[in-house]
Parts: structure tokens; sequence; C-alpha cells
């Protein structure tokens, strides 16, 4: 492993007027990406999928989080669990597409079979033909290796150490912030609202660009024509998540001036706020009064992330055909918002490569997000060493 | 010369079910199977079979079947 300079750590865990960002090994160097998945992704919770890819009994969607195999299931009670994605017989892939499962888990080379909750059922010729029963081969202690997991907002988190604090703590406050919203049913829009971009950029980047407003009316004029920057406040949670949020949320998706349905019990502050949060490390979410979206980010290499993006509604009936045109006009206003911000994020990783950068100079005013999940970062890298 | 003609039939669908990968048909051939070869009293060629039937039936959700199959499994001690 890189070895990381504990001084380095220090200055960017300085006051934001002082601080100095992380520096450019975070976001080009394999070994501090390596690194960085063990002490920030497998070590805390991290996301890796959203529920609405299982959507049934039986769904069960493999998944691969830092290099190791994984199944999320939907199991009997209509729960989400996860799991190592492999045989305890000879450790064989179980899963290796999106399924809709009839019965049981069967593994393909020798069949013996999980049920949904991921206890061993059967052990077919275990003890020779026919005979599937051996005094060796204790079924009760065989079952499929749980993964800890808790679903948030529709997110699968799951804690690959096993001993990261428990979800209600780690997204304590946020759940507190967005209490009107964390409990209610959500309606993904189906086909239109769910994209991805691939995108040269190291994951931090994208978490960055999205924890502040400053770069709005630079990047995004089209918000910036009814949401000015003046309109934008900062979101810090040391420790926890960043963002910022606007005043001014005022949908206007077409010229009839339809607008989505609004969440059942909202305050009347949610009437013009909207609120983006980065959930450390790598969930971004939006919520607004009529929608939220989530985005994942899967660092898929030190400078290549995918991010998927997912939209909600607030009531099934947002679902059906005369909401369809306007769904596919929403989605296409999120894309083009995402994707004025990719030219940046990927000229900030071109300029990761300049040797003498020194990983840059915050914003006191402005950029107390993106500190704040750098602080967080260089915390991460301190407690590990 | 029924009964092999019969067994020779069923080994043709079992293999055509196989073919199809038609899990939920294989079972209850499986189970068909192993009943004829319990019928001549070759218990262990029965639950080689009636183990197919059973795992076949837990993988597509026959559920009749491989519950059948399973007791015939249980009943010689080799499942439980």
């Amino acid at each position: 492993m890189t070895r990381i300079d504990s001084d380095m750590l220090n200055k960017v865990k300085e006051p934001v007027e002082t601080a100095r960002g992380l520096p450019n090994e975070f976001y080009t160097d394999p070994d501090v990406f390596a690194a960085e998945r063990r002490v920030v992704f497998a070590q805390n919770w991290a996301c890796i999928g959203f529920g609405k890819d299982v959507p049934e009994k039986g769904s069960a969607m493999p998944v691969e989080f830092l290099g190791q195999p994984l199944l999320i299931l939907r199991d009997g009670d209509l729960g989400i669990k996860v799991f190592q994605n492999v045989c305890r017989h000879r450790g064989m892939i179980l899963v290796d597409q999106p399924t809709a499962l009839r019965g049981v888990i069967r593994c393909p080379y020798h069949s013996w079979c999980y049920d949904l909750a991921g206890r061993l059922r059967t052990t077919p010729h275990v003890g020779g033909p026919g005979q599937n029963l051996h005094e060796s081969v204790k079924r009760e202690e065989l079952g499929l290796i749980e993964v800890r997991s808790h679903v948030f907002l529709d997110m699968i988190w799951v804690n690959l150490s096993g001993d990261a604090p428990a979800f209600e703590d780690y997204a304590g406050k946020l759940r507190q912030r967005w209490s009107e919203f964390v409990d209610q049913p959500l309606w993904h829009g189906g086909e239109m609202s769910s994209f991805s971009l691939d995108v040269k950029t190291n994951w931090k980047l994208a978490v960055e660009n999205y924890c502040e407003s400053y770069h709005l009316p630079w990047i995004h004029p089209g918000l910036n024509s009814y949401s000015r920057l003046e309109d934008h406040y900062n979101i810090v949670e040391p420790m926890a998540f960043s963002g910022q949020g606007t005043l001014v949320y005022n949908p206007q998706l077409d010229d009839s001036g339809r607008t989505f349905s609004r969440f059942s019990g909202l305050g009347s502050k949610w009437d013009t706020v909207a609120e983006y949060i980065t959930l450390y490390p790598n969930a971004l979410l939006g919520v607004h009064k009529d929608h939220i979206f989530a985005i994942l980010l899967d660092a898929v290499a030190v400078d290549r992330t995918i991010e998927r993006v997912e939209v909600y509604y607030a009531s099934e009936e947002m679902l059906g055909e005369d909401w369809r045109d306007l769904r596919v006009r929403h989605a296409e206003m999120w894309r083009e918002v995402f994707e004025e911000d990719i030219f940046v994020v990927e000229g900030m990783q071109r300029g990761r490569s300049a040797q003498l950068f020194d990983g840059g100079k915050f914003s006191p005013v402005m950029d107390n997000g993106t500190h704040c999940f750098h602080d967080w970062v260089a915390q991460r890298f301190s407690l590990a060493s | 010369m029924n009964r092999e003609l019969s067994a020779t039939r069923l080994n043709d669908e079992i293999t055509q079910a196989h073919l199809a990968d038609d899990r939920y048909r294989l079972c209850a051939l499986y189970l068909q199977a192993g009943e004829m070869k319990e019928a001549a009293g070759d218990i262990n060629a029965a639950c080689f079979l009636f183990t197919q039937a059973y795992v076949y039936g837990l993988d597509s959700g026959n559920e009749d079947d491989s519950s059948k199959a399973r007791a015939r499994l249980v009943a010689y001690g080799r499942d439980k």
C-alpha cells in the first residue's frame, strides 16, 4: 500500500480557511485507490444497488462490489438481504445474471440448494448417489454468508467489514433532517427514469461537484435562470454528509403547468425548498416536494466512475400513461444537468496529473461541502493508519 | 416388455426435457422414474432419481412433485 503522509492528511483536516484539498494521488494512484476501497468503502456503509432492482419475492440481482461477488435477494417476507454470491461447497458463483427465482437458489455446479433466506435446503448425493446426508455436512452451519445490509430511500447499503456503526446511527442525522421523506413510499418512474453515465473521473470528484452550488451559474445556466446562486445554501454535517439546498424549487416541465403530485404530509418549508446531499461515501441524493432522485457512484477504477441515476415519485398515479410524457421530459431534464457536469469532473481528473497541483485552495464561503467531504476521507485514512 | 418400453420412453422424455431445460417437467419425470425403480425394488437407484426430482422441483417451484420426492427420500433416510 502506498504510504499516506500524515502531515498531508492533517493539512486536509485543517479549517476550510487554511486547508488544502486531497492531493493528486488520491485521484490517480491505483495503490491509494486500493487502500480507499478498504478504508472508505469496506469499513463503512456503501451503496451497492436499489430495491427497485429486486421488485418481487425471488428477485435476485448479482453485483460486484470491491471485486467481491454479492447477491441482492428479495426474500419471502419481502425483505431485502445481501449474501456473498458463492456456494458453500466449492465456491461456485450461484447467480450470474438478474433472475426471477421460482424456487430455491440452486448452485449450477453440484446443485446444492439454498432457500431465499439463505438456508441450505439440500445437498444432493453428498453422501453418495441418492444419499443427500452426511454427518460431516451440517446444513445448519452452511447457509449462505450474509453481508450486513440496510435499505434507505430504496438504496441498498452494505458494510462488508461488519463492524461499522449501525446504519441508523451512520445515517441518523440525515434521517432526522429528511424525516418527512425517509419513510414515504417511493414509486420508481420506470425504464425512462433510470439511466447511467460512464464518466472518466475518480468517484470523489463527482461527490465534490455535487456538494456545492458554486458552479451552478457557470455550468448550469439553465438552472440559474430561475434558481440563482444567492437562492442556495450550504449543508454541512461533519463526518456524515454535505451538500446544498435551494430556496426556490419551482419546476416547470411543460406549458400546461402540470406538476407531479406531492409527497403527503410535507411541511410548508418544502413548498419551495429542495436539497441535494451526498451521504458518504457514494450516494448522491436529491429530495423535492414531488420527486426524489438517487445516484449511486460505482467506483470501478481510479479514473472511471459509473453514475447510476434513478428517479422516484410520490404516488403510484404518477406512473400512469397520462404522466408518461412528463416523466420522460423530467428524466431528460436531469440527464442534461448531470451531463453538463461531465466535462468538469473529467477536466478535474485530467488536472490531477499536474505534478505541482497542491490539492487546491477552498473558498471558505462556497466550498464548505467539498471540504467537509475531504475531511471525512482524510479522517478515514487517519483512523486506518 | 411393457415396463422396458415405458422406461425407454421415459428416458427419451427426460432427455428432451433436459434439452429444453424444462426443470418443472424434469421433476415430474424423475419422480416417475424413481417410482418405477422403487417398484422394482432398486432403492438406491430410486433414491438417486428421487433426488434429481427433488432438486429440479425445488428449483422450478414444482412443489407437489418435489414434496413427493422428498417424502420418499426422508422415508429411506436419505434426506431430511
